[in-house]
Protein backbone atom coordinates (compact mmCIF):
# COMPACT_ATOMS: atom_id res chain seq x y z
CA UNK A 1 0.00 0.00 0.00
CA UNK A 2 1.25 3.50 -0.86
CA UNK A 3 0.22 6.96 0.14
CA UNK A 4 -2.19 7.75 -2.49
CA UNK A 5 -4.02 4.70 -1.65
CA UNK A 6 -3.95 5.84 1.98
CA UNK A 7 -5.24 8.76 0.96
CA UNK A 8 -7.81 7.14 -0.73
CA UNK A 9 -9.13 5.60 2.22
CA UNK A 10 -9.16 8.84 4.37
CA UNK A 11 -11.30 10.49 1.98
CA UNK A 12 -13.34 7.93 1.18
CA UNK A 13 -15.36 8.48 4.29
CA UNK A 14 -18.92 9.77 3.92
CA UNK A 15 -21.21 11.72 5.81
CA UNK A 16 -24.09 12.84 3.66
CA UNK A 17 -26.95 11.38 6.41
CA UNK A 18 -25.18 13.00 8.96
CA UNK A 19 -26.17 17.00 7.93
CA UNK A 20 -29.47 17.63 7.61
CA UNK A 21 -32.08 19.95 8.79
CA UNK A 22 -32.65 18.67 11.83
CA UNK A 23 -28.80 18.61 12.53
CA UNK A 24 -29.56 22.88 12.13
CA UNK A 25 -31.90 22.78 14.37
CA UNK A 26 -29.80 20.32 17.00
CA UNK A 27 -27.24 23.07 16.70
CA UNK A 28 -29.86 25.98 16.90
CA UNK A 29 -30.87 24.31 20.04
CA UNK A 30 -27.48 23.92 21.24
CA UNK A 31 -26.62 27.59 20.85
CA UNK A 32 -29.66 28.62 22.72
CA UNK A 33 -29.06 26.78 25.53
CA UNK A 34 -25.96 27.40 25.84
CA UNK A 35 -26.79 31.26 26.06
CA UNK A 36 -29.08 29.84 28.93
CA UNK A 37 -26.64 28.29 30.30
CA UNK A 38 -24.75 31.54 30.69
CA UNK A 39 -27.78 33.36 31.49
CA UNK A 40 -28.80 30.65 34.20
CA UNK A 41 -25.14 31.32 35.96
CA UNK A 42 -25.00 34.88 35.81
CA UNK A 43 -28.86 35.23 36.77
CA UNK A 44 -28.07 32.83 39.96
CA UNK A 45 -25.06 35.08 41.02
CA UNK A 46 -27.22 37.93 40.51
CA UNK A 47 -29.56 36.60 43.02
CA UNK A 48 -26.97 36.11 45.80
CA UNK A 49 -25.87 39.36 44.94
CA UNK A 50 -29.65 41.07 45.60
CA UNK A 51 -30.03 38.65 48.67
CA UNK A 52 -27.01 40.00 49.92
CA UNK A 53 -27.45 43.90 48.99
CA UNK A 54 -31.35 43.42 51.00
CA UNK A 55 -29.25 41.54 54.23
CA UNK A 56 -26.58 44.77 54.33
CA UNK A 57 -29.40 47.59 55.34
CA UNK A 58 -31.35 45.07 57.05
CA UNK A 59 -28.30 43.83 59.35
CA UNK A 60 -27.13 47.03 59.71
CA UNK A 61 -30.80 48.62 60.95
CA UNK A 62 -30.35 45.27 63.39
CA UNK A 63 -26.87 46.42 64.38
CA UNK A 64 -28.54 49.85 65.43
CA UNK A 65 -32.27 48.49 67.05
CA UNK A 66 -30.96 44.99 68.66
CA UNK A 67 -30.08 45.18 72.03
CA UNK A 68 -27.79 42.11 72.95
CA UNK A 69 -23.84 43.46 72.19
CA UNK A 70 -23.64 39.90 70.63
CA UNK A 71 -26.39 40.27 68.22
CA UNK A 72 -24.66 43.26 67.62
CA UNK A 73 -21.77 42.30 66.55
CA UNK A 74 -23.02 39.44 64.52
CA UNK A 75 -25.47 42.04 62.41
CA UNK A 76 -22.25 44.13 62.12
CA UNK A 77 -20.04 41.61 60.92
CA UNK A 78 -22.94 39.64 58.81
CA UNK A 79 -23.04 42.94 57.05
CA UNK A 80 -19.10 42.61 56.24
CA UNK A 81 -20.07 38.81 55.26
CA UNK A 82 -22.39 40.38 52.69
CA UNK A 83 -19.98 42.90 51.06
CA UNK A 84 -17.14 40.28 51.14
CA UNK A 85 -19.27 37.48 48.86
CA UNK A 86 -20.46 39.97 46.75
CA UNK A 87 -17.19 41.08 45.95
CA UNK A 88 -16.01 37.32 45.71
CA UNK A 89 -19.20 36.67 43.16
CA UNK A 90 -18.19 39.31 40.90
CA UNK A 91 -14.14 38.33 41.16
CA UNK A 92 -15.26 34.98 40.60
CA UNK A 93 -17.12 35.44 37.81
CA UNK A 94 -14.25 37.59 35.85
CA UNK A 95 -11.74 34.58 36.50
CA UNK A 96 -14.44 32.20 34.55
CA UNK A 97 -13.31 32.26 31.37
CA UNK A 98 -13.12 29.17 29.20
CA UNK A 99 -9.71 28.50 26.86
CA UNK A 100 -10.18 29.62 23.41
CA UNK A 101 -10.32 26.73 21.18
CA UNK A 102 -8.10 28.64 18.78
CA UNK A 103 -5.06 27.39 20.18
CA UNK A 104 -2.54 25.03 20.05
CA UNK A 105 -3.71 21.64 21.12
CA UNK A 106 -0.98 21.95 23.84
CA UNK A 107 -1.85 24.77 25.54
CA UNK A 108 -5.44 24.58 24.67
CA UNK A 109 -5.20 21.18 27.17
CA UNK A 110 -3.37 23.20 29.66
CA UNK A 111 -5.87 26.23 29.06
CA UNK A 112 -8.72 23.59 30.01
CA UNK A 113 -6.53 22.12 33.09
CA UNK A 114 -6.07 26.01 34.39
CA UNK A 115 -9.74 26.21 34.60
CA UNK A 116 -10.97 23.14 35.97
CA UNK A 117 -8.59 23.49 38.69
CA UNK A 118 -9.41 27.33 39.22
CA UNK A 119 -13.18 25.49 39.90
CA UNK A 120 -11.64 23.24 41.98
CA UNK A 121 -9.94 25.46 44.37
CA UNK A 122 -13.53 27.79 44.67
CA UNK A 123 -15.38 24.96 45.34
CA UNK A 124 -12.23 23.69 48.48
CA UNK A 125 -12.44 26.89 49.59
CA UNK A 126 -16.32 27.27 49.98
CA UNK A 127 -16.21 27.03 53.20
CA UNK A 128 -14.14 30.04 53.54
CA UNK A 129 -15.16 32.01 51.37
CA UNK A 130 -19.17 31.31 51.62
CA UNK A 131 -20.28 29.43 54.81
CA UNK A 132 -18.34 30.50 57.33
CA UNK A 133 -18.69 34.44 56.64
CA UNK A 134 -22.39 34.17 56.62
CA UNK A 135 -22.35 31.00 59.99
CA UNK A 136 -20.18 33.04 62.36
CA UNK A 137 -22.48 36.05 62.32
CA UNK A 138 -25.22 33.92 62.18
CA UNK A 139 -24.53 32.20 65.29
CA UNK A 140 -23.28 35.09 67.23
CA UNK A 141 -26.39 36.81 66.40
CA UNK A 142 -28.92 34.49 67.53
CA UNK A 143 -27.39 33.34 70.68
CA UNK A 144 -27.16 37.33 71.59
CA UNK A 145 -30.38 37.34 72.04
CA UNK A 146 -31.78 33.56 72.12
CA UNK A 147 -28.66 33.04 75.22
CA UNK A 148 -27.93 29.43 75.78
CA UNK A 149 -31.35 27.81 75.13
CA UNK A 150 -33.00 24.56 73.99
CA UNK A 151 -33.98 27.47 70.89
CA UNK A 152 -30.30 28.36 70.44
CA UNK A 153 -29.54 24.74 70.28
CA UNK A 154 -32.24 23.92 67.89
CA UNK A 155 -31.57 27.18 65.43
CA UNK A 156 -27.78 25.81 65.94
CA UNK A 157 -28.55 22.49 64.48
CA UNK A 158 -30.26 23.91 61.93
CA UNK A 159 -27.46 26.18 60.63
CA UNK A 160 -25.06 23.60 61.08
CA UNK A 161 -26.46 21.43 59.03
CA UNK A 162 -27.13 23.61 55.64
CA UNK A 163 -23.65 24.49 56.20
CA UNK A 164 -22.44 21.37 56.02
CA UNK A 165 -25.28 20.17 52.94
CA UNK A 166 -23.21 23.14 51.45
CA UNK A 167 -20.00 22.05 51.89
CA UNK A 168 -21.02 18.30 51.06
CA UNK A 169 -22.81 19.44 47.71
CA UNK A 170 -19.54 21.22 46.74
CA UNK A 171 -16.99 18.21 48.05
CA UNK A 172 -19.43 15.55 45.98
CA UNK A 173 -19.25 17.99 42.40
CA UNK A 174 -15.32 17.72 43.02
CA UNK A 175 -15.25 14.01 43.64
CA UNK A 176 -17.75 13.35 40.75
CA UNK A 177 -17.08 16.09 37.83
CA UNK A 178 -14.00 17.83 38.62
CA UNK A 179 -11.06 15.51 39.62
CA UNK A 180 -11.68 12.83 36.58
CA UNK A 181 -11.64 14.94 34.59
CA UNK A 182 -8.79 16.91 35.10
CA UNK A 183 -6.89 13.26 35.62
CA UNK A 184 -8.09 12.83 32.20
CA UNK A 185 -6.58 15.96 30.66
CA UNK A 186 -3.91 15.58 32.99
CA UNK A 187 -2.85 12.01 31.15
CA UNK A 188 -3.85 13.74 27.91
CA UNK A 189 -1.46 16.53 28.37
CA UNK A 190 1.55 14.39 29.65
CA UNK A 191 1.14 12.87 26.19
CA UNK A 192 0.83 15.48 24.37
CA UNK A 193 4.66 17.15 26.15
CA UNK A 194 6.25 13.60 26.04
CA UNK A 195 9.64 14.17 25.11
CA UNK A 196 9.44 11.28 22.07
CA UNK A 197 6.73 13.67 20.53
CA UNK A 198 7.93 17.31 21.91
CA UNK A 199 11.36 17.34 20.82
CA UNK A 200 13.17 17.95 18.24
CA UNK A 201 14.91 14.84 16.27
CA UNK B 1 -23.24 38.31 15.09
CA UNK B 2 -23.49 39.82 11.75
CA UNK B 3 -24.40 39.19 8.47
CA UNK B 4 -20.88 39.09 7.25
CA UNK B 5 -19.94 36.29 9.93
CA UNK B 6 -23.48 34.28 9.55
CA UNK B 7 -22.70 33.98 6.54
CA UNK B 8 -18.90 32.73 6.39
CA UNK B 9 -20.28 30.59 9.19
CA UNK B 10 -22.82 28.77 6.86
CA UNK B 11 -20.04 28.30 4.20
CA UNK B 12 -17.92 26.56 6.89
CA UNK B 13 -20.77 24.21 7.56
CA UNK B 14 -21.61 23.93 3.84
CA UNK B 15 -17.96 22.98 2.56
CA UNK B 16 -15.86 22.22 5.78
CA UNK B 17 -18.02 19.46 7.26
CA UNK B 18 -16.88 16.62 5.54
CA UNK B 19 -13.38 17.09 7.08
CA UNK B 20 -15.06 17.85 10.16
CA UNK B 21 -16.56 14.85 10.57
CA UNK B 22 -13.15 13.04 8.97
CA UNK B 23 -11.68 13.65 12.25
CA UNK B 24 -14.63 13.48 14.51
CA UNK B 25 -14.96 9.69 13.81
CA UNK B 26 -11.13 8.80 14.64
CA UNK B 27 -12.31 10.49 18.03
CA UNK B 28 -15.66 8.62 18.02
CA UNK B 29 -17.07 5.70 17.03
CA UNK B 30 -20.39 5.50 16.75
CA UNK B 31 -22.76 8.22 14.65
CA UNK B 32 -24.68 9.74 17.34
CA UNK B 33 -21.53 9.72 19.03
CA UNK B 34 -19.86 11.60 16.04
CA UNK B 35 -22.25 13.40 15.52
CA UNK B 36 -22.86 14.84 19.13
CA UNK B 37 -18.84 15.98 18.89
CA UNK B 38 -19.44 17.40 15.53
CA UNK B 39 -22.64 19.62 17.22
CA UNK B 40 -19.98 20.90 19.53
CA UNK B 41 -17.32 21.85 16.99
CA UNK B 42 -19.54 23.59 15.24
CA UNK B 43 -21.01 25.41 18.51
CA UNK B 44 -17.44 26.49 19.28
CA UNK B 45 -16.50 27.43 15.77
CA UNK B 46 -19.84 29.61 16.09
CA UNK B 47 -18.77 31.00 19.02
CA UNK B 48 -15.22 31.57 18.02
CA UNK B 49 -15.83 32.95 14.95
CA UNK B 50 -16.21 36.58 15.80
CA UNK B 51 -12.84 36.41 16.73
CA UNK B 52 -11.14 35.08 13.81
CA UNK B 53 -8.63 37.70 12.72
CA UNK B 54 -7.29 35.96 9.91
CA UNK B 55 -3.99 35.52 11.26
CA UNK B 56 -3.66 32.18 10.16
CA UNK B 57 -5.54 30.56 7.31
CA UNK B 58 -9.23 29.74 7.76
CA UNK B 59 -8.63 26.01 7.09
CA UNK B 60 -5.89 26.12 9.53
CA UNK B 61 -7.77 27.67 12.01
CA UNK B 62 -10.65 25.03 11.78
CA UNK B 63 -8.62 22.35 12.26
CA UNK B 64 -7.31 23.35 15.46
CA UNK B 65 -10.71 24.04 16.64
CA UNK B 66 -11.80 20.52 15.26
CA UNK B 67 -9.19 18.70 16.64
CA UNK B 68 -9.19 20.64 20.52
CA UNK B 69 -12.88 20.07 20.38
CA UNK B 70 -12.67 16.73 19.26
CA UNK B 71 -10.24 15.81 22.03
CA UNK B 72 -11.80 17.56 24.65
CA UNK B 73 -14.68 15.63 23.99
CA UNK B 74 -13.08 12.39 23.67
CA UNK B 75 -11.78 12.77 27.18
CA UNK B 76 -15.68 12.84 27.96
CA UNK B 77 -16.41 9.73 26.16
CA UNK B 78 -13.89 7.52 27.56
CA UNK B 79 -15.52 7.77 30.76
CA UNK B 80 -18.98 6.45 29.29
CA UNK B 81 -17.16 3.79 27.54
CA UNK B 82 -14.55 2.47 30.01
CA UNK B 83 -16.58 -0.29 30.74
CA UNK B 84 -17.67 -1.53 27.01
CA UNK B 85 -14.06 -1.24 25.92
CA UNK B 86 -12.74 -4.99 26.42
CA UNK B 87 -16.43 -6.11 24.60
CA UNK B 88 -15.65 -3.04 21.62
CA UNK B 89 -12.51 -4.56 20.91
CA UNK B 90 -13.71 -8.41 20.02
CA UNK B 91 -17.04 -7.03 18.14
CA UNK B 92 -14.62 -4.52 15.73
CA UNK B 93 -11.70 -7.66 15.40
CA UNK B 94 -15.16 -9.50 14.05
CA UNK B 95 -15.85 -7.22 11.64
CA UNK B 96 -12.62 -6.85 9.92
CA UNK B 97 -12.21 -10.69 9.78
CA UNK B 98 -15.39 -11.33 8.43
CA UNK B 99 -16.01 -8.69 5.88
CA UNK B 100 -14.59 -7.83 2.69
CA UNK B 101 -14.03 -5.12 0.18
CA UNK B 102 -12.67 -1.58 0.01
CA UNK B 103 -15.40 0.16 1.94
CA UNK B 104 -13.89 -2.26 5.10
CA UNK B 105 -10.53 -1.24 4.28
CA UNK B 106 -11.34 2.25 5.04
CA UNK B 107 -13.13 1.71 8.03
CA UNK B 108 -10.40 -0.32 9.14
CA UNK B 109 -7.84 2.70 8.43
CA UNK B 110 -10.29 4.41 10.56
CA UNK B 111 -9.90 2.04 13.15
CA UNK B 112 -6.18 1.59 12.91
CA UNK B 113 -6.24 5.47 13.75
CA UNK B 114 -8.18 5.43 16.34
CA UNK B 115 -6.02 2.66 18.26
CA UNK B 116 -2.98 4.95 17.89
CA UNK B 117 -1.40 7.17 20.66
CA UNK B 118 -3.84 10.82 20.68
CA UNK B 119 -0.46 12.71 19.75
CA UNK B 120 -0.01 10.66 16.70
CA UNK B 121 -3.78 10.64 15.93
CA UNK B 122 -3.67 14.28 15.69
CA UNK B 123 -0.81 14.18 13.18
CA UNK B 124 -1.84 11.87 10.98
CA UNK B 125 -5.62 13.24 10.70
CA UNK B 126 -4.29 16.16 9.85
CA UNK B 127 -2.07 15.05 7.31
CA UNK B 128 -4.29 12.96 5.64
CA UNK B 129 -6.65 16.16 5.37
CA UNK B 130 -3.54 17.09 3.34
CA UNK B 131 -2.17 19.56 5.65
CA UNK B 132 1.55 20.89 5.30
CA UNK B 133 4.12 19.80 7.67
CA UNK B 134 4.38 23.04 8.75
CA UNK B 135 0.61 23.96 9.33
CA UNK B 136 0.55 20.51 11.03
CA UNK B 137 3.83 21.91 13.59
CA UNK B 138 1.49 24.92 13.35
CA UNK B 139 -1.79 23.46 14.96
CA UNK B 140 0.41 21.38 17.16
CA UNK B 141 3.08 23.49 18.45
CA UNK B 142 5.71 21.18 17.37
CA UNK B 143 8.65 21.59 15.00
CA UNK B 144 8.66 21.13 10.96
CA UNK B 145 11.29 18.42 11.27
CA UNK B 146 9.36 16.48 13.98
CA UNK B 147 6.19 16.28 12.03
CA UNK B 148 7.87 14.26 9.54
CA UNK B 149 10.09 12.20 11.53
CA UNK B 150 6.69 11.60 13.42
CA UNK B 151 4.58 10.78 10.29
CA UNK B 152 6.50 8.24 8.16
CA UNK B 153 6.81 6.44 11.27
CA UNK B 154 3.07 6.38 12.09
CA UNK B 155 2.35 5.77 8.42
CA UNK B 156 4.75 2.34 9.18
CA UNK B 157 2.38 2.04 11.83
CA UNK B 158 -0.70 2.33 10.04
CA UNK B 159 0.50 -0.02 7.11
CA UNK B 160 1.26 -2.62 9.68
CA UNK B 161 -1.52 -2.47 11.38
CA UNK B 162 -4.14 -2.33 8.02
CA UNK B 163 -1.96 -5.70 6.38
CA UNK B 164 -2.60 -6.97 9.57
CA UNK B 165 -6.13 -8.39 8.92
CA UNK B 166 -7.16 -6.72 5.82
CA UNK B 167 -8.67 -9.53 3.22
Amino acid sequence: MNDQELFDLWNQKRFESLWTDQNKDRLDRSISELDKFKKTISRRNMREIVVALILIPLFLYMAVVMEPLLSKIGAVLMVFAAIWIIYKLIAVSKTRIEPDANMDVAEYLTGWQRYLLNEKKLLEQVLSWYILPILIPAILFIYGFTAFSIWFLIELLILFGIAWLIFWINRKAIQIYIDPKIYDLEKTIELFSDPDFKDDD
Amino acid sequence: MNPETEELFSAIVKNQSDKILRICSVYADEEHRINDMYQEVLLNIWKSLPGFRGESKIETWLYRITLNICLKQKLKLEKEKKKFSSMDGIQMDRIYENTAGRKVQSERLYYCISKLKEPDKAVITLYLEGLKYKEIAFILGLTKNHVGVKISRIKTDLFHCLNRKSV
